[in-house]
């Protein structure tokens, strides 16, 4: 006989029923974790390979690396090496390996204006051998805007050297360019002079031929062997002046031409993010846990009355 | 059956949960969402006092609400947009805006917001001083009818202008039809109690004005609106001058006074107030 026997109907087998229930979470959350796991890729096999790095700046432990916008590794861990630089361990998932080359480079690269710092990988040479694992993979930074300005101003204060170069040599008296319009200012008076000679000796061309033809047909010799000599110099310091203008003028292009799709891509991201924001903020604001908080602006017409 | 029981106790707070979760209102035409937002941000900056651009989006409202052809929104951010330029002493264009509600009688604009139109251009010719406020006046009270929201705004439109006219006695008359149309509308019953006040202390009657402005003055703080408690405080100050109450006038002028400077003071101000 139970001390305690129980002769409510609704209590029979209520051990073995409470025990399924409680059995079922416990596999219910053993599942979640399971799944987060296999979310994570706790159970692929990963090949490590490493980079060095000058610094750990902008790289941390769990940090994605990704080929082609695709999360094909991690950050394992990071130490300072002998030559006090971060030598940055990597975990490539096996199946993607077979991407990446000998040559393949890793670099720092944001995703979007306020994104996470990501390892961006660049695979290497077609040509070039598998990586193996445990190998070395070169790093190079890039990417950030201090790195788009830094490549900017490096392209773009040679250049404006070089034009401030070119406009010290124009307004130098003793540099080339004026030197050479001075000799050109000595040649056009000279042919002056000529013409001058060359009128008179027309005008007194029935008297005077025998005695001053010749003297005046030896200046006239002169002024075309100097306008001779001068010339090809003239025209190839002319032609001088304009290489290093069109090559000054070229390294600006191109130093626009490389950083403007940059700075447009951060302007169109920065526009992007903006929009996005607001319409995160207009759905928190519909959100029904979030809406009682937020005061409803009043449609139709300003609250105005007779003394406004 | 148990078990159905159990699954319905289950189940239950599942659905009350979803019932929270309510879905997002029925969207608009998109033209049609983008002039609600920017009205709701016109309204958020003129409430601020950024009336430069209260003014652009209520534009930006407007045109919206034009390429749509939503007559309601349209005649609604003209008004509001008639308010911000009065607001920024540019009457002239307010005006345009509102003649082009009121002598378009073509378009079906709806009578409420035809009747607003009205009644903010009675207001700015009040304001004015205008010659022709008190036919803004009437022609207001023609599209109100009997009674309407702005009744008691346009009687006590009536009270202002017989202030400005030094009619005192209908001015009274006036202010206590505005009060006894306000009903719950405390704006324009604090208005009615100050211009009845202005005119009892014109008529020389100082206990009847300290009243009113004493009333003015509870409804004013229960609203928050800075300049008209100064006002409120001024005129109790005169009031309880002219009863001969000094110590009492004084300590009123001197809240005034602080109010006044308080209104002036604006963020970043060197001298505080």
């Amino acid at each position: 006989m139970t001390l305690l026997a129980d002769k409510d109907e609704r209590f029979k087998g209520l051990f073995v029923k409470v025990s399924i229930f409680v059995l079922l979470a416990v596999i219910g959350i053993a599942l979640n974790f399971l799944y987060a796991a296999l979310r994570q890729g706790l159970f692929v096999q990963k090949t490590p390979v490493y980079f060095v790095a000058p610094t750990s700046q902008n790289i941390h432990e769990g940090m994605a690396v990704k080929l082609s916008g695709f999360k094909i590794g991690t950050v394992k861990s990071m130490t300072l090496n002998e030559a006090a630089q971060t030598r940055v361990e990597l975990l490539i998932e096996d199946k993607y390996m077979h991407f990446l080359r000998e040559d393949a480079e890793v670099t720092p690269v944001r995703e979007g204006v306020i994104g996470d710092t990501v390892l961006a990988v660049d695979r290497g040479s077609e040509n070039k051998p598998a990586l193996r694992a445990g190998a070395e993979v070169s790093y190079v930074l890039s990417g950030g805007l201090e790195q788009i300005t830094q490549d900017l101003r490096d392209r773009l204060f040679p250049a404006i050297d070089d034009m401030s170069k070119l406009l010290h040599d124009i307004n130098d008296p003793k540099g080339d360019i004026r030197q050479t319009l001075k000799n050109l200012r000595e040649v056009t008076a000279g042919m002056n002079g000529t013409r001058a000679r060359l009128d008179q000796m027309l005008e007194h061309s029935d008297a005077m031929v025998a005695n001053d033809a010749r003297p005046m047909l030896q200046s006239l010799n002169k002024a075309a062997g100097k306008l001779e000599q001068d010339l090809p110099n003239l025209l190839n310091k002319a032609n001088s002046t304009l290489d290093s203008l069109q090559k000054s003028g070229a390294a600006i292009k191109s130093a626009v031409e490389t950083s403007a799709p940059q700075f447009s891509g951060l302007v169109g991201e920065s526009r992007e993010l903006v929009h996005e924001s607001r319409k995160t903020v207009d759905s928190l604001n519909n959100n029904w846990l979030l809406r009682s908080g937020v005061p409803q602006e009043p449609q139709g017409l300003i609250n105005m009355d007779s003394n406004d | 059956m148990t078990f159905l029981k159990h699954a319905a106790l289950l189940i239950l707070p599942l659905v009350l949960l979803s019932a929270c979760g309510s879905a997002r209102p029925p969207r608009l035409p998109l033209a049609l969402e983008q002039a609600a937002t920017a009205d709701r941000q016109a309204k958020r900056a003129f409430r601020d006092g950024d009336l430069a651009v209260a003014r652009n989006l209520f534009e930006q409202s407007l045109r919206l609400q034009q390429s749509q052809d939503n007559l309601p929104g349209v005649a609604t951010a003209a008004v509001n947009l008639a308010v911000v330029y009065h607001g920024m002493k540019n009457d002239d264009m307010a005006m345009r805006l509102l003649d082009g509600i009121l002598a378009d009688k073509l378009t079906p604009y709806p009578a409420e917001l035809r009747t607003a139109a009205a009644f903010r251009k009675a207001v700015i010719m009040v304001d004015g001083g205008n010659k022709e406020a008190a036919a803004a006046i009437e022609a207001a009270t023609l599209l109100c009818g009997k009674s309407c929201e702005f009744t008691a705004g346009i009687h006590n439109l009536r009270a202002r202008l017989a202030l400005s006219q030094k009619d005192y006695a209908a001015a009274v008359n006036f202010s206590r039809d505005a009060a006894d149309a306000a009903g719950g509308n405390k704006e324009e019953l604090a208005n009615a109690r100050r211009y009845s006040a202005a005119a009892e202390a014109a008529l020389g009657q100082h206990g009847l004005a300290l009243e009113q402005y004493l009333a003015a003055l509870e409804l004013d703080k229960h609203m928050g609106i800075g300049p008209r408690i100064a006002s409120d405080l001024d005129g109790a100050a005169r009031a309880l001058t002219q009863l001969g109450r000094k110590d009492e006038a004084a300590s009123y002028a001197r809240r005034a006074a602080a109010a006044h400077d308080a209104i002036r003071f604006k963020p970043g101000d060197t001298t505080a107030p």
